[in-house]
Parts: C-alpha cells; structure tokens; sequence
C-alpha cells in the first residue's frame, strides 16, 4: 500500500490555494476566487501553507519575479498553474488537483521523504543558513534527487503552465532541468548543477524543476546557461530570504519579496523580464534590481560552472533580452576563472561559491586573474552611487551595470542592452579587483555569516546586498538598490571583492552580519529609546491586499516608520473595468473584514459580489449585510483609533456601505473622504493598523496614489 | 494500590487519545460554523495534506528552537489536561491543581514566542511578539477569574472546586470571573477574537513558516489547548460533572461541548482583536473587574466562616 499516496489523493482534495493576482486581469481573481469557494479550497495565508500557488492573470515582469520567487518557498507536494483568462480557471484548477495527487511526480519534485532529509546533510556541511535558499532546496532534496527531479519536475511543471508568457521563462531553465541529472558534474553539470553538487543541500531542486522543460539536449550549450540561472535563482532565493532581514528576521514570506524577495524573485524569475526592467529606469524599487543584479551575477557563475563559452551561448538564449548582462557577463570572467580552478572551481563558480572555500579560490584567481582592473576605486564609486542613488534607477542599473561588468570581457557584448549599466561596468571591474583573495574573506565576512567563508562567495555578495539592502538604512532604497549591485558584484567577480563589497555593505550600515544576513540597524523608536529597524516589503503576495501593491516599509518592532509604496508592473497593467459598481464595493468590503478577521463576513461579501456579478439581485442579503456591519460595535471599537492620512479607518468603513448602498440603488455615490498618500497615512502605524488603512483606502491600479514617506 | 480519587495509570495513555478525539469534533464543529463544503471531511484532508507536506526552513532560521515551540505546545495542552477530572476524577488529582494548569497554559508563551523567532521571519517574530503581549493583557484577568474560583472552594485541588460546587455552580456565583476565563481561554489558544498571533493580516504569523509536520504539530498543540481550556471551565464554574439523571463523564463532555461550541461561535462573531486595543481593555476594564469579583467571592467566603 501506498501510503503517501493515498495521503496526496486525500490532500488533493482540499488543497490551499495562494493566489497572485496580477494587477489589472482582476476578472481572473473573481474568477478563481468564487471557484475555490466553490470548490471549498482555502485561501493560503503564505507559500508556508500553500499547495497551489496559482497566478490570476498574465503577469509582467516584475510579478513574474514575484511569482518564481514565492513557488521556491511553497513546501512540496505543490502545483502551479498560471490562469489567463476567467474562463480558464475550473480548467487550471483541475489540473492542479491532478499534479498534487501524482505521487510520482510529486515525489520527483521534491516532496520526498529522502528529500526532506537533505537538510541534515545540510547542516552537516557546514553552515545551512547562511545559505538561505540553498538551504531550502537542501532540503528539497539531495543532489541526487536532483537530477530527477530536475527532469522531470521541469516538464510537468511546464505542463501545469501552460501560460505561453511562462514559457519563455522556463525554457530557459528548462535546459537545466535536463542538465541537472549530472549533479555529480562539476562542470558539465552547468553552474547549477554544479552548486548542487558542491553542496548537497543546494540542489535548487524546485526551482529547477520549474524551469526545466524544453531543455532538449542537455549537451547544448543552452544547458549550463539554464544551470546558470537556476543557480541564480538559488542564490536569489537565498538572498530573498536573507533580505528579509535582519537577523531576527528575514522573511522567506511572501512579503518579504522586495528586499530579499526581490532578490529572489529576479533571481528565479524570468530573466527575461527583468532583463527589460534592468534596461528599465523605473523598474521595480532598488531592492529588485539589487535582485536582478545579484541574478546576473549567479548567471555568470553558471556559465562559469558550464566551462566556459558554452555558457555564454546558452545564456543569451535564455537571456535574450536580460540575459545579455548575465549571460555574457558572468561567463567571460569565469571563463577565464575557470580555467585553472579546475573542475571544482569551474564547477560554476556559483558551485564554487556555494562549495566550499577551496572555490572561491578559484573565483578569487580568477577575478584576481584576469581582471583586476576594478579595482577597490571602483567599488568605492559603487558605493556611492549606492548612496545617492537612493530609489533611483541608476543606482540600480548601476548595479547591473556593475554585473556586466564582471561579465568581463564576453559579457560585455551583453551589456550593449544594458548600457547604462555598461558604463557602471565598473562593478564588474571589482569583480576582477577582488584580486586579492585575502578579501574574499572579508566578503566572507559577510559570508562569514555564511557557511564557511569561502562558500557562498556568492552568498556572501548577496548577503551584503541584503544587508545594505535590508539596512539600507536612510537611504534604504538607493542603498538598497546600489549595495545589491555590489554585493552581487562581489559575488561574481572575484569573491575576494565581494567580500570587500560585503564588506562595506555591512560596514556601513550594519555593523555586523549573521549567517549571510545583514543585522538589524538601531534607531530611535517613538518612546525615545534605540531599537531595532528592520525593513520589510509588504505584499504583493498577502491575503487581501491589493493586486500587484508593494508597500517598503521600515518597522520598528511592529510600528511602521517609513514607508513607500509602488505598483509592480503599473505601466503595463489595462486598468479593470467593472461590470457592476456594487460588485467592486462588495470586494473591497469583503478584503476588509478579511483583514479585520471576519472571515465568515468577508466570505459573505464575496458570495454576494459573485452573485451580484452573475447578475442576481442581493439588495435584501446585501441589506442584512450592511446591517450587520454597521451594527458591529466591536468593528468600530477596534478601528476607532486608526488614522488613514486625512481621514479615519472609521470613517472610510463608513463610507463604503453608503457607496454599496448608492450603487445597488443606481445612484451616485458620496464623495470618497479625502485620503491623500498610502505611504502617508501608513507611517507611525502599527502593522495590524497599516493592513487595515491599506484595506480601507483599498487602493487599486486605477486611483493609485504611491508615494514615500518617513517619520 | 490504587487511590481511589484518581483514574487508573492507563487513562494517563487514553487522555491523549480522548483528547486528540474531542479535538476532531471540535474542529469538525468549526467547519459547521464556518459554513465549510465537506465540513466533516475537512479535518482529515487537512490533516492528510499536512502530513505528506514538506518540511521547510528559512534562512538563518533557529530550527531547534522554532521546533522545541511548535513541540511545547500540544505537550503543554496534554499535561495541563492531567488534572482535569473526566468525570469524578482526573488523571492526577495534584494538590495545586489549578496553579498546574496556569503554569502549562503559560508554557504555551514560550512556544509561540519560540515559534515566531525561530524562524528568522519578519511575519511570524510579529506574531510572536503579538502573543506575547497578548499573554502580558489577558494573563493577569485569567490568573485573578481561576483563583477566584478556587478562593470560593478555598482549595486549589480540582476535585475539592467541583465538590464546593454541589448546591451552586460558580458560574452563578462568579460570573465576571467566568466570562473572563472564556476570554482569556479564547486569547491563551489565540483562538476566535484574540488570533492576532496567527492571523491573516500577517500572513499567519508565528505560523507563517511552517508547513508539514511542522504546522500539524503547531496547529494541533493549538487546538488542544483550546479544547482544554474549554474543558477547564466546567470543573472550575459549571459544577464539573454535577447533573440529573447522565454519569459524570457524560455531563463533563456535555459541558465541555457547550463551551468549545460557544468559543467557536464567537470566533465567527466577532472580528480579530488587535493586540494594542486588547491591552489597555485588559488592564484598565478586565483587571479591576476580576479584582473586584474576587474580592466579592472572598468577603462571602469569610462571612461564611
């Protein structure tokens, strides 16, 4: 008897479903929210809890990263599905019921029992921690495990997808999957690869799962490319989980995608994407092209890892547009790293990083190597753009820049997209300054955190960049944004640089790191006492939060204060026209009392927008509703104390059954209270009071007001 | 040799057993409350679903420590249940049972706060600190309403409590001091109104991590301690197992339903109390209130004497 799977048949009925609506295809969230209603599937609180991460929408770049850097964190047995278009979602939904009670297929990706135990392998090795993904994957499974579930995780996963935008991505990754089979490899094995077998615990097995696919021929040049990415990914994940914080806290959670997420995101995600971002002067917030940045830098290992020019070729498949910086990049220096380290070191670099001291070395000659040019000064400019940068673009392009940089002499070829980066090239430079190896240990120091110093060379780039960017401290975004470059940059380029970015990350603003992740920064809290700070990114995967809304805030304990807060993708996003007034109310209402913790409330405002959409008249339930709410003396108690910028919390509470109220009668609705900035009204609140302003003011793509704002 | 105000050595096995029983139904009865499709159903898929999950760990996560809580928890539930009298007679028949069971209870501090660090996680250190000082506002209220009821036995044994209640149950002598041990039982399980620690509007909180074995133990230690101190409140004011014609242990369970059934329906009654709200209501309404009932119950108790 199978007992596993009749645990997944069982499981396979009730699954929890994380869902990342995507800004703009909010028809798709009605959708597949009045399915799993149906259905009588919970709504996942995080990726911890989800079975089902299902995306409701086309996303664009920056959600995609999202999207790929949340799926590393959901737990096996697990199933994607990306849902076009409203009339897709029962489909998709069967299909995610039929990946999670495939006990094959499931225990090829990862959620084997076998898998599990990698961990302990982990520890074994050294320092899990600081390795953030790496430990994750660890877990997933081991090396071994790997290469199957790479295969084939990669092209069911493909399958489940079936979003064409998707595919894009994995084809890239899908090459690794394929590749992944020789974890053994150092070289061969692709970057990637070659990190798992470096370290067991690496094997970035779900990811790769993911990706993998197309990957026809493993032999293909393509493969070590695909290795590469993933082995960003990896190390993004990593990152996206160091970033989160500060060493109390990191944040795998789904908030964290900015910082750490974001790192994590780009890292996993769709190169692609992010590649155009890079090129994006808006992109994302710092934090993500810190990511991308840092994914570069993986990239380049990658190709390191696959011997040599193959990688390069591969990569810009994949690349195309973004993986230009990486592709080329990285695989120019490393190439030329990877010559004398020899297998081990090639073993990709970004194996070598994770590996174990003995690599980095041989990242350390071979930035040292072969480029030196860099130099100390460069990253010196680094930093500064770091500093000033503060959310904007240059700072992070610059930082990609620096990427192709190191990419070094074949990367460059890459950068003409990348321009702006090029001429921040300098990063790259740094790479080759880590001349001396003797840094890398200070990287390490960073790193040190890590597990050994010399492992996660890479780690330890991306640990800085949490760090700064976790820290950035004021200038949180700019640092952010710039730091990441170098860290990343360290990373690639010769450790030893990193280390010395690690280094000033830390320095600067930290003063220390633990396991890879920058600790938290003191400051003065509301009480006139030096508490820690740590910066969070709040969404855009969370329950009853807006679509696409990413709120950077700096807490302090649990107070909020700094804040800003962006659309991901907002330029690209068709505004959602709703069919029904009413309908759009009984949303936004039924988000609030989700976040106010009536579930049953919120479950009831739902069923009644999904009624009122299928065009069935609710004036009486909705009347009892409304009743009940404004009846609710406890609701008004606890919200009686929350400002929302200009307004109240309780005052736009109650507002909104006067606005339900006028569209069911067809009427035109009161004026709105006047709210001002989300970023505004958020700082000196404490969390539970923030998610309740964001739910109030329920800020949509459409009457957005972003914006930043400190106390 | 055995004692006869004490159950045989094997129930101390079948508690757990009992328990683990109980909590099914009540997580059943929640289903029913939520208006869940499969209601009957939906504990075992969830249970199914959590142990085929994947463990997981954060970055730079303290996996002992987040472990130990997520242990401590159940643990905690099952030895606070040792004295609870199952009928006549609890498992152990301890002396200071009702200060046993405040000290398990306050275990259960530790293992969210615990939890919540071990993780290295920004959501669930909130939750964490968010049950800590929820522990610090519904501590104080829940520690006077307990003693308030032994003050009216002038005992601490369980078993000499629900003697002192053969004419009149406490619960209409001591009200204030039962309806605050309902909150505070709701709030020591971060259950119903008082699930801040774990709630949405941080991605779960303490919990946020956990996936697999992990969240089963965590959430199951969860419910266990709810349905103890559900199970609490009938020897301590509902007259233990007093009633007509039913033996003991069936009006314990009777009892003890009405309670779990009340504490999950006001769950879906009342929205998540917010920590910073919660304090200042224990402190400045909450506490005078329960001082004032003991004070009440004493001056009876030394008029009676």
């Amino acid at each position: 008897m199978d007992l596993t799977a009749l645990l997944l048949r069982i499981a396979a009925r009730r699954p929890h479903v994380l869902v990342v609506a995507v800004p703009g295809a909010t028809g798709v969230r009605l959708a597949l929210e009045a399915a799993l209603a149906r259905r009588g599937w919970p709504v996942a609180t995080g990726p911890a809890d989800a079975d089902v991460l299902a995306v409701a929408g086309t996303p664009g770049p920056a959600l995609s990263d999202v999207a790929e850097a949340v799926w590393a964190q959901v737990p096996a047995p697990r199933a994607r599905i990306v849902i076009p278009r409203p009339d897709d979602v029962e489909e998709r939904l069967d299909a995610a019921v039929a990946v999670l009670a495939d006990a094959r297929h499931q225990r090829a990706g990862g959620g084997d029992r076998a898998a599990r135990r990698a961990p302990a392998q982990h520890g074994g090795g050294g320092d899990p921690a600081a390795h953030g993904e790496h430990v994750r994957h660890g877990e997933h499974s081991g090396p071994g495990e790997h290469a199957d579930q790479t295969g084939r995780g990669g092209e069911e996963r493909h399958g489940e997808h079936g979003g064409p935008a998707d595919n894009t991505h994995h084809t890239g990754p899908g090459d690794r999957g394929e590749r992944a089979p020789e974890p053994g490899h150092p070289q061969a094995g692709g970057a990637a690869d070659t990190e798992h077998a470096g370290r067991p615990g690496h094997g970035g097995e779900g990811e790769h799962g993911d990706r993998g696919e197309p990957a026809p021929e493993p032999g293909d040049p393509a493969g070590p490319a695909g290795g590469e990415e993933r082995a960003g990914a990896a190390a993004g994940a990593d990152q996206a989980a160091g970033h989160g914080g500060v060493r109390p806290l990191s944040a795998g959670t789904p908030w964290v995608r900015a910082a750490g997420g974001g790192h994590a995101d780009h890292g996993l995600g769709g190169h692609d994407e992010q590649a155009r971002e890079a090129g994006h002067p808006q992109a994302a917030a710092g934090a993500d092209h810190a990511g991308l940045a840092g994914y570069s830098d993986h990239a380049g290992h990658g190709r390191r890892g696959g011997a040599v020019q193959p990688a390069g070729a591969a990569g810009q498949d994949h690349h195309t547009e973004h993986t230009h910086h990486v592709g080329r990049t990285g695989p120019g220096e490393q190439g030329e790293g990877a010559p004398e380290p020899g297998p081990p070191a090639v073993g990709g670099s970004a194996g070598a990083d994770h590996a174990g001291p003995a690599e980095h070395a041989g990242h350390g000659r071979r930035g040292g190597g072969e480029v030196h040019r860099a130099g100390p000064a460069e990253h010196a400019g680094h930093t500064e753009r770091v500093g000033r940068a503060g959310h904007a673009e240059d700072a992070d392009h610059p930082g990609h820049a620096g990427h192709a940089g190191r990419g070094g002499e074949s990367g460059r070829g890459g950068h003409a997209e990348h321009t702006h980066h090029v001429g921040r090239t300098g990063p790259g430079e740094q790479g080759e300054g880590a001349p001396e190896p003797g840094p890398p240990a200070v990287g390490g120091s960073a790193g040190a955190g890590h597990a050994g110093p010399a492992a996660h060379a890479d780690d330890t780039g991306h640990a800085g960049h949490l760090g700064q960017g976790a820290e950035g401290e004021p200038g949180r975004h700019g640092g952010h944004a710039g730091h990441p470059a170098h860290a990343e940059h360290a990373g690639h380029t010769g450790h030893g640089d990193h280390g010395g970015h690690g280094a000033h990350g830390g320095h600067h603003h930290h003063g220390g790191v633990v396991a890879g992740l920058p600790m938290a920064e003191p400051g003065p809290d509301r009480d006139g006492l030096t508490l820690d700070r740590l910066h969070v990114p709040l969404g855009p995967v969370l329950p009853d939060w807006p679509a696409g809304l990413v709120v950077h805030v700096t807490l302090q304990g649990d107070v909020v204060q700094e804040a800003s807060a962006e659309f991901l993708d907002a330029a690209r996003a068709e505004p959602f026209t709703w069919p029904s007034a009413a309908a759009r109310e009984l949303d936004a209402l039924a988000r609030f009392l989700g976040v106010a913790g009536r579930p049953s409330e919120a479950a009831r405002a739902r069923r009644l927008r999904d009624a009122t959409l299928a065009g069935a008249r609710i004036e009486e339930e909705a009347g009892a509703l409304l009743r009940r709410i404004r009846r609710s003396r406890t609701l008004r108690w606890l919200v009686g104390d929350i400002r929302a910028g200009t307004s109240t919390v309780a005052d736009l509470l109650a507002a909104r059954p006067a606005a339900l109220e006028a569209a069911l009668a067809g009427t035109e609705p009161g004026p709105r209270p006047p709210v001002g900035e989300l970023a505004d009204a958020l700082v000196g609140a404490e969390l539970a009071a923030a998610r309740l302003i964001v739910a109030a003011l329920d800020p949509d793509d459409a009457r957005t007001a972003a914006g930043v704002a400190r106390g | 040799m055995a004692d006869p105000s004490v159950l045989p050595w094997y129930a101390a096995l079948l508690l757990p057993v009992l328990l683990g029983g109980v909590t099914w139904l009540a997580l059943v009865g929640d289903a029913l409350f939520a208006g869940e499709r499969a209601a009957v159903a939906a504990p075992g898929r969830e249970v199914a679903r959590l142990l085929v999950g994947q463990r997981r760990r954060t970055v730079a996560s303290d996996a002992l420590l987040g472990r130990v809580g997520g242990a401590v928890l159940p643990v905690a539930a099952l030895l606070a249940a040792a004295v609870l009298p199952l009928g006549e007679r609890p498992v152990a028949d301890l002396s200071v049972g009702v200060v046993w069971f405040n000290a398990m209870e306050v275990l259960a501090w530790a293992a969210v706060w615990l939890v919540g660090w071990g993780a290295n996680s920004a959501p669930a250190m909130v939750g964490g600190y968010r049950f800590v000082a929820q522990g610090l506002a519904y501590e104080l209220p829940h520690m006077f309403a307990i003693i308030t009821a032994a003050l009216g036995a002038e005992s601490l044994r369980l078993t000499t409590i629900v003697e002192a209640q053969r004419d009149l149950w406490f619960v209409v002598v001591m009200p204030v001091a039962f309806a605050v041990y309902l909150l505070s039982a709701a709030a020591m399980a971060f259950w119903g109104p008082f699930d801040a620690p774990v709630a949405r509007d941080v991605a779960g909180g303490a919990a946020a991590e956990l996936s697999g074995v992990d969240r089963l133990v965590f959430a199951g230690g969860r419910w266990l301690l709810l349905v103890v101190a559900a199970a609490m409140a009938v020897p301590l004011f509902l007259g233990g197992g007093a009633g007509p014609l039913l033996p003991a242990w069936a009006w314990v369970a009777v009892k003890t339903a009405a309670v779990l059934a009340l504490l999950l329906w006001l769950r879906h009654r009342f929205p998540t109390v917010r920590v910073d709200r919660f304090v200042p209501f224990a402190w400045v309404v909450l506490i005078p209130l329960t001082i004032a009932q003991a004070l009440a119950v004493a001056l009876v108790v030394l008029g009676g004497a």
